[in-house]
């Protein structure tokens, strides 16, 4: 979390006119408004809506959308945003596969800050309502005391606040080209002249990644003939097709380290100037037929590429619907995006207040919502070891479906047993820390055992207590005579009932843990 | 608010109607040239969005007034795509050539993006020249090699130092490379290192002398050129300079197998010490691990295998970093 994620309030952000729709009412096929309402607070602020907010809404559907665009001005927002853009950078998780010597030797939190650092940048952006070109022109970025350690920096000295600070070596300012955590992540060597590095770019932040383009190759090559491929990409149009525009680009990165495991980590964060204008000689470095100097003009043309606005647009909708979008289906958000000057909250206003947006197409819950809205609901620290272990976890992500070794472990919107299997892990593992913290809680500041002691047996406070979990983790409101609270009560007297009312609890805490209305949304 | 193109609009220029040519009209924000083309929707086009992408992403890097000729992979001269101007001034000729589908010549452009731009293009290329910040290649560093200097003292002198105390490479760290010249050979004599106060650190006196350049190498600044340090990109420390005081036989170049023509550079990291070694379209690099420091000048060195990076005869290394070191007579 950022130092100054103040945002402004929320009369100071007037959404975009343009980007809302004209019907408040559900059309056929779009979310009821409570179901739009817990989708978009789960999107936005990564917990699900208050009591109040539900009820609000249920008496009052037309009040969803004030309600929603309210979430988009709230702090939460910009660190959700910024693991939505995690499957457009892809450092988070995939720094943890690192083999670089050193990384190992770093304790959780400074692995964690290494990966995160580039996401750390969207946190800010979005935090303080900045133009997102200021991802490729930023003179700062954020650093934190764990991510000095593990790259040898000055601390901030504010522990794991992130503060904006500008470089400590020569590297020229523009945004996350100058990344460390990015350029470790997507590292280069002498014979690929970070052509890597050039197509993450392309990738990242243009939308286009030189790897999807096909052409028609009419010529026998060894690669090992090195001086003959040299010269076939330079002359072959098979390969000028994307080497053309790839190659130039990449002269511009060798001022980051080659690809070492004999190199320490701090040793690889450091820019050379040197190496830089060495790379320069390689090949005059130019964007797309632009000649650029530097890192820092680089960042600039960037930003004044209409193919920019329109990926940087792309990547936040398509994080919030949670589907690829369509080129017709991006023009309003794109459109938000430039008529609000290049705001990604206006995006966020546009997508969330979208037909598109409240279409009613179930998708599962991206982790770091899930965990975070646990948390919440549960009254547990997000920074707890489970919710971390969630987030963090390779292994759990790849049971979500998220990817393998070798590629980023996504997140997946479209539901999967790794699911199940992930959630049933997961209800095993918090139920019982749950229920035993809040019961250790003053009765008065208990989020679960509002009614009578913990672990009651008064069937009267238990119906009570039934109704509050399915409302605080299904965002359900039931009555205390709703089928769905007699069915855990019946779990809860098989499960044990009075005579073990702890083992009882549990269970019925575990089931709606694991109840497929807590991950779809 | 813009609105999407209609789709037969799309399925229209998707199959490629070649009727673009008859125009009799140039090219305007408001002007549809193409009888056939349907006039709806072409004031809803832009260069920034709808033709600007697409000839970035598919035509200007080649096919740009910006870049050097040698750069342009044989675009033609003057056809230049990079800017609204130049397309509009090409108009025929790139609809021609789209809708043909051999440009770039060896395809790829998916049949979206193609249908996408030639309704642009049929449209006349309607939009406004989009502002681009202003840029300019890399300026080279203030200090600058003077090629005229070093050959009036190669003449007058068979000792050349070359002083980096002042590039930023090399931080709080300075150095000297003493070189004997003559006609047919450079060889180094000596290094001395120095911190940035002027107090001398390490004196390192070769003897024989490091032959490190040889006859039929042709020009004098490539010589050094190749010599300065830190080929790898590394930055140079401390720790690299010293290892070249040892005697260990594996540390000596002139020991080394392929016997390539120069040290190119050397880097060290922990207990690890990469020596990159070039010369003669060669580069190698040998990766040894052990400890590196120089206690009684030995080095235990193990020498964990060389990789091949180039191999190649018409490898050339980049020659022009002539900024990297200034060269004084001693």
């Amino acid at each position: 979390m950022f130092l100054f994620a103040c945002g402004a309030p929320p009369a100071e952000r007037a959404p975009a006119p343009d980007a809302r729709p004209a019907a408040k009412a559900p059309g056929e096929g779009q979310l009821s408004a409570t179901a739009w309402l817990t989708r978009a607070s789960l999107d936005l602020r990564g917990v699900r809506p208050s009591s109040a907010e539900l009820a609000a809404v249920a008496a009052d559907p037309d009040a969803a959308e004030a309600l929603i665009l309210s979430f988009v001005d709230d702090a939460r927002f910009a660190r959700r945003a910024a693991w939505s853009w995690n499957d457009r950078l892809h450092t988070a998780l995939n720094f943890k596969s690192t083999t670089l010597r050193g990384y190992q030797e770093l304790n959780d939190a400074q692995k964690e800050a290494a990966g995160y650092a580039p996401l750390a940048l969207v946190e800010w952006i979005v935090a303080e309502d900045q133009p997102v070109t200021a991802l490729v022109t930023s003179a700062t970025l954020p650093l934190n005391d764990d991510l000095a350690a593990a790259f040898g920096l000055s601390a901030p000295g504010q522990g794991a606040d992130w503060v904006m600070s500008a470089h400590e070596d020569a590297r020229p300012p523009a945004g996350l080209l100058t990344s460390t955590s990015l350029w470790l992540v997507v590292d280069g060597d002498a014979t690929n002249h970070n052509r890597r590095r050039a197509n993450a770019v392309s990738s990242m932040f243009l939308c286009l990644d030189f790897l999807d383009r096909e052409a028609a190759f009419d010529f026998d090559l060894s690669v090992e003939e090195l001086a003959a491929m040299e010269e076939a990409v330079r002359t072959q149009p098979a390969c000028l097709t994307c080497h053309a525009g790839l190659d130039p680009l990449a002269a511009l990165f060798g001022g980051f380290a080659e690809r070492s495991d004999q190199a320490e980590l701090s040793r690889l964060a450091r820019y050379s100037p040197w190496r830089a204008q060495w790379s320069v000689g390689w090949r005059a470095p130019a964007y797309f037929g632009r000649p650029v100097g530097d890192l820092t003009q680089l960042g600039a043309t960037i930003a004044a590429d209409p193919r920019f606005g329109r990926c940087a647009a792309r990547t936040l909708a398509e994080g919030l619907v949670g589907a690829p979008l369509a080129d017709d289906e991006l023009a309003p958000y794109h459109e938000a995006l430039l008529d609000g000057g290049m705001s990604l909250l206006a995006v966020a206003r546009a997508v969330v207040t979208s037909e598109r947006y409240r279409r009613d197409d179930e998708r599962a819950l991206p982790i770091d919502a899930l965990s975070g809205s646990l948390a919440h609901a549960l009254g547990l620290s997000p920074e707890g070891e489970v919710f971390t272990q969630l987030v963090w976890s390779l292994e759990h992500r790849r049971l979500g479906g998220g990817g393998d070794d070798h590629t980023a472990p996504d997140d997946v919107d479209e539901p999967g047993v790794g699911h199940a299997l992930r959630d049933a892990w997961l209800a095993r593992s918090v139920a019982t820390l749950a229920l035993t913290q809040d019961a250790a809680r003053a009765p008065e500041e208990r989020i679960l055992w509002i009614a009578g002691a913990p672990y009651t047996t008064d069937e009267v406070a238990a119906r009570q207590v039934l109704v509050r979990w399915r409302e605080r983790l299904l965002s359900e409101r039931l009555s205390q005579s709703d089928p769905g609270v007699e069915q855990l009560l019946a779990l809860w007297t098989a499960a044990g009932g009075a005579a073990d009312p702890e083992a009882a609890w549990t269970a019925c805490l575990e089931l709606l843990l694991r109840h497929p209305l807590g991950r779809l949304y | 608010m813009r609105q999407p193109l209609p789709t037969t609009l799309l399925l229209w220029a998707a199959l490629g109607a070649t009727s673009a040519c008859g125009r009799d009209k140039g090219p305007a924000d408001d002007v549809v040239v193409d009888d056939s083309a349907p006039a709806e929707g072409c004031e809803e086009l832009s260069w920034a969005q709808d033709g600007l992408p697409q000839m970035m992403t598919w035509c200007a890097s080649c096919h740009s007034s910006l870049i050097a000729a040698e750069d342009r992979a044989g675009a033609p001269i003057g056809v230049d795509l990079e800017s609204l101007d130049g397309v509009r001034a090409q108009l025929d000729r790139v609809i021609v050539r789209v809708e043909a589908g051999d440009m770039p010549p060896a395809g790829g452009v998916p049949e979206e993006d193609r249908a996408r731009l030639l309704t642009w293009l049929r449209c006349g290329a309607p939009g406004a020249e989009l502002v681009w910040p202003t840029t300019s290649p890399a300026d080279a560093p203030e200090e600058s090699w003077d090629q005229e200097e070093a050959v009036v003292a190669g003449d007058n002198a068979d000792e050349v130092v070359i002083e980096a105390a002042r590039l930023g490479w090399t931080e709080g760290l300075a150095f000297a490379e003493v070189w004997r010249v003559d006609a047919t050979e450079a060889a180094l004599v000596s290094r001395e290192v120095w911190d940035e106060d002027g107090q001398p650190l390490r004196l390192i006196t070769f003897e024989p002398p490091l032959s490190l350049w040889r006859a039929g190498q042709t020009d004098w600044s490539v010589s050094v050129e190749r010599l300065t340090e830190d080929a790898t990109g590394l930055s140079a420390t401390s720790e690299e300079w010293s290892v070249s005081l040892g005697p260990a036989t594996d540390v000596d170049p002139r020991s080394l197998e392929a016997a390539p023509d120069a040290i190119f550079a050397w880097s060290s990291a922990g207990d690890a010490l990469e020596l990159q070694l070039g010369g003669q379209g060669q580069l190698i690099r040998r990766v040894y691990s052990g400890d590196i420091a120089v206690e009684g000048e030995e080095l235990d060195m193990t020498h964990l295998g060389n990789t091949e990076l180039f191999t190649s005869a018409d490898f050339q290394l980049p020659v022009d970093l002539k900024w990297r070191a200034k060269v004084m007579i001693q």
